[in-house]
């Protein structure tokens, strides 16, 4: 996303008194101690798509965009790319965390630690453990994740796996404050990295919650970044009453899920907040009824207040799980000849959308998942899946006597692992998954506890008959077609990184991590990590040389429930690679 | 391996999840009543649910496929292969389960009177165990060497 000069200046003068403001308000006797390492500030954030020395926000920029403007590692060198350090997270969880680097320190979080570490060296400075209830797994639908962090003015910002949000003090990794969004006994949990944005000192931390197997309601919350303090929660469902209420079954709406499980994308500029939310709980669509607003959306929020500008929901009513949470990419495209500001996504559900970000209009809305048996398609009129008669019997029948097999499985099309995007070729590069599921729905009462809420039975998933199930894509975003697919036996279950110079990486399951060529997806370059991957690339400089760094280390929900007999001999085990040219 | 998983997945879909189990006698009783009278004289008085193979069925789909998969056919070596566990180390079984191990949680505080002892039914059931192995009932094993 490349931002006018203007907006920049204002962001520029805006955050100066944020930064004043932020040192008044610290008693006397503690700036020492609080004094941050690196002074970054919003603007340094809105900067950091553009910047190719610091990853100062998850998503490597506000967009989300995960494209380097890097020179140095090409299609011609790549093949000197050699590990510089390996670093142990000890732990077997997954290692789905996407590292922040500043001025040549590396910060990262784990469910259980949060952690920095010399990024040219690999040598530990601080670790700070974080104190976890021993019952907490059971309240995890899809394995343990802590996806990343958000940083400003000196101190990192986490979630954690039981719920809370804090705020950690760079220099040291001392917690400064820490707040419960939720109580975990009831299925919140938190996987994601927090997103910090909103104009000048009105700026918020911003975090969603997961839980949606285990019938929770929703939401979003803004948080005072300096004292933890709640400043607004939006429920993403609609109670009665409220416009969208209507949308559900009386009682519903208020165990109806609609997590907003990972982090949202800012747009200063319009100054909204894009941020998705998750199935509805239970699965069992003729349980819920109707369209069941907000599960499975684009919520466009003002980061200021927590206010739905407007929403688009990508799987009304759904019955398969197709989360709308999967990441939203922001960027300028030409849209019948005119540039347009989008979000784009390509769903849990197979579609790729694409949306005029400043008023929820859909622009477009393509198949992307090899096979999709639920909708023929999307109608750009209405904005509203056409159903398959599956879909059409499936919304209504809350007890089935057969199962159905549907494409893609509640796994998705593709799943939370993000995309990257190149503004200067308009290409989006993402991992696919190509598998059904075979289900049938039957009536739930909530159970509580640990247990899961879906309404149904999960009989099975079955593979495609070409055994491939899962891909490398290029997608030509303004045609909505796909540039090359590169098949592979088990899907990547790892984020994508893109090269101004023309590379792609990303991971697979069995722990290679790789590089192709973005203009044909042939596989340049690959190196065996330790785990499976299921990590998120950056790529980063500091003094004058470029590194690529991948954390490696996979326990994933695919592995456990998919039955994909490639991963019978993957170890977990998390550890981060850092890689670069060697002469 | 696809062929076996849906074989296995075929015979076992009546089988599967249902209303949880996950209740007291006496919430059954009471839930029992309030949707017909007619049982509520019989199922009044609380006591134990007996343990099954079809409530440990029922336990397992809701809180244990998740990472141990259906039918217990996981492919992931970073979640334990139930099919593996040895059916003459119970206390190991219960001992995992209610304390936790690893990335297992402990599921003690959730658990409720003859579940861990269903749970154990079930997998027995799908391993093929011995029915004298499995029908032992817990708290009595005698101490085993810890396995991890």
């Amino acid at each position: 996303m490349n931002h006018s000069l203007r907006a920049l200046r204002a962001l520029r003068q805006s955050a100066r008194p944020a930064v004043m403001a932020a040192a008044c308000g610290l008693a006397l006797t503690t700036i020492t101690a609080m004094a941050p390492a690196a002074a970054q500030s919003m603007a340094d954030l809105a900067r950091d798509a553009s910047t190719p020395g610091n990853v100062t926000t998850y998503g490597m920029g506000w967009g989300q965009q995960r494209h380097t403007p890097m020179t140095q590692v090409t299609p011609a060198n790549v093949k000197k790319l050699s590990p510089v350090w390996n670093y142990s997270l000890d732990n077997s969880a997954n290692a789905s965390t996407q590292p922040l680097v500043i001025d040549g320190m590396m910060y990262i979080a784990s469910h259980s630690h949060t952690m920095a570490i010399d990024a040219l060296t690999g040598r530990q400075k601080w670790k700070t453990p974080i104190e976890l209830p021993a019952d907490i797994n059971g309240f995890l639908c899809c394995g343990i994740h802590s996806r990343g962090l958000a940083v400003l003015n000196g101190v990192l910002y986490r979630t954690t796996i039981d719920a809370h949000v804090m705020a950690v003090n760079m220099t040291d990794g001392k917690q400064m404050w820490k707040v419960k969004a939720a109580d975990y006994k009831q299925g919140y949990s938190m996987t994601h990295a927090p997103l910090i944005a909103g104009q000048g000192d009105k700026a918020v931390l911003i975090t969603g919650i997961s839980g949606g197997e285990y019938g929770i309601r929703g939401f979003i919350n803004g948080w005072d970044l300096k004292t933890g303090e709640k400043k607004w929660t939006r429920f993403t469902t609609a109670m009665p009453g409220e416009p969208g209420g209507d949308s559900w079954k009386p009682g519903m709406a208020d165990r109806g899920g609609a997590p907003t499980w990972l982090t949202g994308t800012y747009d200063p500029e319009l100054d909204l907040v894009y941020w998705g939310t998750g199935n509805g709980a239970p699965w069992n669509a003729a349980s819920r009824g109707g369209d069941s607003l907000y599960i499975n959306s684009v919520l466009a929020i003002r980061p200021g207040t927590g206010e739905i500008v407007w929403h688009y929901q990508t799987s009304p009513g759904d019955p398969y799980d197709y989360d709308g949470t999967n990441e939203l990419v922001l960027a300028d495209l030409p849209i019948n000849g005119m540039p347009t500001k989008v979000v784009m996504q390509a769903s849990r559900n197979g579609f790729f959308y694409v949306l005029d970000r400043r008023n929820g209009n859909l622009l477009k809305a393509d198949q992307f998942a090899k096979k999709v048996n639920w909708a023929s398609g999307i109608d750009l009129k209405t904005g509203r899946p056409i159903d398959t008669p599956m879909t059409v019997k499936v919304r209504v029948t809350e007890e089935m006597k057969e199962t159905v097999d549907v494409w893609p499985s509640a796994f998705g099309g593709k799943n939370w692992m993000p995309m990257s995007y190149d503004p200067t070729r308009r290409v989006a590069y993402f991992n696919t998954i190509n598998q059904g599921m075979t289900v049938k729905y039957v009536k739930q009462e909530r159970p509580g506890g640990a247990n899961w809420w879906l309404g149904l039975e999960l009989a099975g998933f079955p593979a495609p008959e070409d055994g491939n199930r899962g891909s490398l894509v290029a997608w030509d975003v303004a045609a909505g077609k796909k540039l090359w697919e590169t098949n592979a036996k088990s899907p990547n279950w790892s984020g994508v990184l893109s090269t101004a110079t023309g590379l792609v990486f990303t991971g697979t399951p069995t722990g290679q991590f790789k590089a192709f060529d973005s203009k044909t997806g042939k596989e340049l370059w690959s190196f065996q990590t330790g785990s499976g991957i299921t990590g998120l690339p950056i790529a980063w400089e500091h003094k004058g040389k470029q590194y690529i760094t991948i954390t490696s280390g996979a326990a994933t929900v695919w592995a456990a429930l998919s039955g994909d007999p490639e991963l019978t001999n993957v170890p977990g085990g998390g550890s981060v690679w850092t890689f670069a040219l060697q002469p | 391996m696809t062929g076996v998983l849906l074989a296995l997945s075929v015979t076992s879909v009546l089988l599967l999840v249902g209303p949880v189990v996950a209740q007291t006698g006496a919430q059954a009783g009471a839930q029992a009543g309030a949707q017909s009278g007619t049982r509520a004289a019989t199922t009044a008085t609380p006591e134990a649910p007996v343990p099954s193979v079809d409530w440990g069925r029922k336990t397992y789909v809701v809180s244990c496929t998740r990472c141990h998969g259906i039918n217990l056919v996981t492919s992931s070596s970073s979640h334990f292969d139930l099919r593996t566990f040895p059916a003459a180390d119970k206390e190991r079984f219960e001992r995992s389960v209610t304390q936790g191990i690893r990335a297992m949680p402990a599921w003690g505080a959730q658990l409720k009177p003859g579940q861990l002892e269903s749970l154990w039914l079930y997998i027995g059931s799908v391993n093929g165990w011995p029915v004298t192995t499995t029908a032992r009932t817990g708290g009595t094993s005698a101490p085993t060497t810890p396995a991890q």
